[in-house]
């Protein structure tokens, strides 16, 4: 494949990403929406279990981790179903550079507008949860290595979706099986460090499958979103 | 052969368990050849041209309905 | 991708020919369709015949567990639909991405008739596995390795039908599901290693392994012979529903006049 003479492939994933971000950015509901999700959803729990401090202190890694599945999902659907609407998908499938590549750019802006402020307002539900100070780092730790393989692996199921109407409840249905390995590893450190074992072995194996749905995920859904606007 | 059927107080769980089995896997092999049957049935009757030769033959007898006339 | 797409070589040699020639009639729904209509009952009436030597030797003849007494005789039935479950993903996976990489209608039908099978067995593996359970570990579900592997494979089979059934168009749905079961099976180990790892750190090595080294054999025989029942089931109940598939979508098609009229 031959880029075309006005942009290169680096210059062509910046101006994708910008461009949705700026859209998100526009519209402020897309961004804080999935944050007050995450906030409410885990605030939800002390409300329905407890509001011992010991027990928050053990389930609420789990729960911050769940409520950051969800949200994650919530937002996901705003990859490619815009642009799929007004076309701009099947140009960028029918465009000069990779749509793999093209994909990633997406998927780095899905995970700077909903991974990125979990995130940052991870450490208040951290409190919130009773987590000690170790546990809150780990916590926010497990979410940066874990959150762009939410966002990979999601941008494949939207990318099959697309096409359809009324796909949300589908949406899950695929894509929240294969985030178990996620959740596992994710709460799994901070299981670890709250009762003070190592939890580098946790990390290193989210890392690993980060970096594996970095390799695969971005060829999946650009073969996903080939099928779906062809 | 009711110490057999007893299976050592687990009878339940061990009858229960080859039930379950037994009954959706002849579910899973029948249920098909079942509909293949009906399949071909319906195939058969409205292939053969049960509908297409009465259109046509009511097409003819109009035809001549209409030469017989003019 | 675009490389792997162009169909296997035409016959330009002999012996390319002949290399090709079973692949090329696989290709043909009309040669699948009576090549399923031979060899289903077959395996059907083997399946049949293992089965009932299984069950004889696994009932019967097996002598009680000196731990588990009796309830061990689950696992006659439990073992195989959970092997089978995992192979049939393997295989609907295998043939999805035959469909997918070479267009070929007949194989995206068969990952299409698998799937509902395998949930199948899935489903089997997991009600035979918590009712052994119960007179086991007392409760009749418990969060181990193997069960929630077999749940979570059980959604893997259901997103995969469901998303299969979404599209009104049949290539496209082919296509799409073809690229969710790659995902998954390149998943699957994954999730098993994480639920596997996840389920020792939370419960020590309690739950009771069957796969011992130790095993009478008059207990590993019936196993070994349900085992091959079921894979010989499997393949038997896959060609029966393959057929009526092949049938219901190629009813326009000259093959399917031909054999309704003849």
């Amino acid at each position: 494949m031959q880029p075309s003479q006005g942009t290169g492939l680096g210059q062509a994933m910046i101006a994708i990403a910008r461009r949705d971000l700026l859209i998100s950015l526009r519209s402020r509901g897309e961004i804080l929406l999935p944050v007050l999700f995450f906030i409410i959803v885990v605030s939800l729990f002390p409300l329905s279990i407890t509001p011992d401090p010991t027990l928050l202190g053990k389930f609420g890694p789990g729960i911050i981790w769940v409520a950051a599945l969800l949200a994650t999902l919530l937002a996901l659907d705003g990859v490619f179903r815009p642009d799929y609407e007004d076309g701009t998908l099947e140009q960028l499938a029918l465009g000069p550079h990779p749509l793999s590549m093209m994909v990633l750019a997406k998927s780095v802006a899905h995970w700077l507008v909903t991974g990125l402020p979990l995130l940052i307002i991870s450490p208040l539900l951290g409190i919130l949860m009773q987590l000690s100070a170790l546990g809150i780092k780990v916590m926010m730790l497990s979410l940066l290595i874990g959150t762009p393989a939410l966002s990979l692996l999601g941008a494949v199921g939207v990318g099959l979706t697309v096409g359809i109407r009324k796909s949300g409840s589908l949406l899950s249905l695929l894509v929240l099986p294969l985030y178990v390995p996620i959740l596992i590893f994710g709460t799994g450190a901070v299981h670890a460090a709250a009762l003070g074992l190592p939890y580098s072995a946790h990390l290193m194996l989210l890392a690993a499958f980060s970096l594996f749905s970095l390799a695969v995920c971005p060829i999946a859904s650009a073969s996903a979103v080939r099928v779906s606007v062809s | 052969m009711a110490e057999f059927f007893h299976m050592g107080g687990h009878a339940y769980f061990i009858w229960m368990s080859y039930a379950i089995v037994c009954i959706t896997f002849v579910y899973a092999f029948f249920s098909p050849i079942y509909r293949h049957r009906k399949l071909l049935r319906d195939l058969s009757k409205t292939n053969h041209g049960g509908k297409t030769k009465k259109v046509i033959a009511t097409l003819k007898s109009a035809d001549d309905e209409f030469s017989q006339s003019s | 991708m675009n490389q792997v797409i162009t169909p296997p070589a035409p016959k330009n040699s002999a012996s390319k020919g002949r290399k090709w020639r079973w692949f090329h009639r696989f290709g043909s729904p009309a040669w699948v369709y009576r090549f399923a209509s031979n060899w289903a009952p077959r395996f059907g009436v083997v399946a049949g015949v293992l089965f009932l030597i299984g069950l004889y030797q696994g009932l019967v003849v097996a002598p009680p567990d000196y731990q588990m007494g009796d309830s061990y005789r689950i696992i006659f039935v439990h073992v195989p639909s959970a092997w089978l479950s995992m192979f049939s993903y393997f295989v609907m996976a295998v043939a999805a991405a035959i469909g997918l990489v070479w267009r070929m209608k007949v194989a995206n039908i068969t990952a299409r008739s698998i799937a509902p099978l395998g949930a199948l067995f899935t489903f089997c593996a997991l009600v035979t596995g918590s009712l052994w359970g119960k007179p086991t570990w007392g409760t009749y579900w418990v969060w181990d390795a193997r069960l929630t592997s077999e749940l979570i494979l059980l959604f893997l089979f259901i997103g995969f039908i469901a998303l299969h059934d979404a599209f009104e168009d049949r290539r496209t749905a082919a296509r799409a599901s073809a690229i969710l079961a790659i995902v998954g099976v390149v998943n699957l180990p994954i999730i098993h290693f994480s639920v596997e790892w996840w389920n020792t750190l939370h419960q020590g090595s309690t739950v009771t392994r069957l796969d011992g080294p130790t095993i009478d054999s008059r207990m590993l025989s019936p196993l070994l012979i349900m085992f091959l029942a079921f894979n010989f089931y499997f393949a038997a109940a896959v060609l029966n529903r393959l057929r009526v598939s092949l049938l219901d979508l190629e009813r326009k098609t000259n093959w399917v006049k031909e054999l309704v009229h003849g």
